[in-house]
């Protein structure tokens, strides 16, 4: 009975986990426009060394659909905006998680006691435990950052703004899409304010952790 | 009881050889170009890589280029230039949790009479009884990133990055395998990424 019990909780725990993709960014804009007026406007690389890259051009097709949607026009010669892409990836850190033991047999020592109790008393929290009992371990975090900065000519700057995440796997393909999206959510948006964009996922998808 | 023990102890040993193996990421980009037939020339991103190291990698990527029905050649007559760089990280640090060894009889006199509680996590201790560990080990990213641009146009027509992380901060026993994932179904799906595991031959864990 309790090995049934054992996994019906373990599925209970994947359904809630599978309910909580959400991609989180924290998305921080800075700028002096008023409605975009139709102007014409250029993708180009921030960076010299991104010039001619295809991963940036694939970058760069998913801002120019934004800029559309936005009301801007891109268009090859001669902008009357040019808009500066770049993006960064962290190495990766580490971060500590834990997850409490339980036990099945003698549940009033459960949680408390043999789980977080352990710990803080200087012992292992995992002490009793075979993988369900709880465990200490890290995982790895790398943060992106995707920066934008639409610019006159002259060199006027009429917008920067920055969309950063901590994602698990720098997989900067399927990540670049919802970076942009947020960077792009309510835009412009209110200048010199940083707002946290929760977008959700769909379930295939495996950004994060 | 202690024979059946040494006997677990080997099979695990056996099981963990098996399992060595380096996974790679693989990030490629590409216009679905057709390649065939056209010569090449490797040649380090940076230049202060030029060197003996840089052309022992070279040589891994021209060995894999050529299997795909590219043509080595001089820099002054290539069609395409390939520019290499590799990188590793600073190490840092994961935790992870060992189980525990209980051995069966003992699981009982502990209370704990469960399927799964006898462990068989490590086969140097023969103690019959050993709670789990908290450890810490280094990982170091490995990185390998290779770009060919069409000499007389300049165009870029392919650019892809193998990263891999794991114990060994020395990249020329990692490249090998970055080198291998990197060409893998060359050019492959492009804008996408890929993991590509690849059982070490030595069987140890790089």
């Amino acid at each position: 009975m309790s090995l049934r019990t054992s996994a019906l909780l373990l599925v209970a725990l994947l359904g809630l986990a599978a309910c909580a993709k959400t991609f989180e960014a924290d998305v921080s804009r800075f700028h002096r426009l008023a409605a975009p007026q139709a102007e014409t406007v250029r993708i180009v690389p921030a960076d010299p060394a991104k010039v001619g890259s295809l991963e940036f051009a694939q970058y760069a097709a998913l801002v120019r659909a934004q800029l559309i949607d936005a009301g801007y026009r891109p268009v090859a010669e001669n902008p009357a905006i040019l808009a500066k892409l770049d993006w960064t990836v962290s190495e990766g850190r580490e971060k500590i998680r834990s997850y409490p033991g339980y036990y099945p047999y003698y549940p009033y020592y459960g949680f408390g006691h043999y789980g977080f109790g352990y710990f803080s008393h200087g012992h292992f929290p995992g002490y009793y435990g075979y993988g369900g009992y709880g465990e200490v371990y890290s995982t790895t975090v790398h943060t992106v950052s995707l920066n934008l900065r639409l610019e006159r000519p002259t060199g006027e700057v009429l917008f920067e703004g920055r969309a950063v995440s901590d994602i698990g796997r720098p997989d900067l393909p399927a990540v670049m899409p919802y970076l942009v999206q947020a960077l792009f959510t309510d835009f412009p948006g209110e200048s010199g304010r940083t707002q946290t964009v929760e977008l959700k996922l769909p379930d295939k998808d495996d950004v994060g952790y | 009881m202690r024979w059946s023990k040494l006997l677990l102890a080997g099979l695990v040993l056996l099981l963990g050889a098996c399992a060595a193996k380096v996974e790679t990421s693989v990030t490629r980009f590409h216009e679905g170009l057709n390649f065939e037939g056209q010569s090449f020339v490797v040649l380090p991103l940076d230049a202060a890589k030029k060197g003996p190291e840089f052309a022992q990698y070279a040589g891994l990527i021209a060995d894999a280029m050529s299997r795909y029905g590219f043509r080595p050649a001089d820099a002054k007559d290539a069609d395409l230039r390939v520019l290499v760089d590799y990188a590793v990280s600073e190490g840092r640090t994961k935790i992870e949790t060992r189980p525990g060894y209980v051995f069966p009889a003992y699981s009982y006199y502990l209370g704990f009479y469960h399927p799964f509680h006898y462990g068989y996590y490590d086969p140097f201790y023969y103690d019959d009884f050993l709670g789990p560990e908290i450890r810490s080990k280094t990982v170091y990213t490995r990185k390998l990133s290779l770009r060919i641009e069409n000499v007389k146009t300049g165009k870029v027509v392919f650019e892809g990055r193998a990263v891999s992380e794991g114990p060994t901060q020395e990249i020329s026993l990692v490249m090998p395998y970055l080198v291998e994932s990197m060409f893998r179904n060359f050019p492959g799906e492009s804008g996408a990424t890929k993991v590509v595991e690849i059982k070490t031959r030595d069987g140890h864990l790089y």
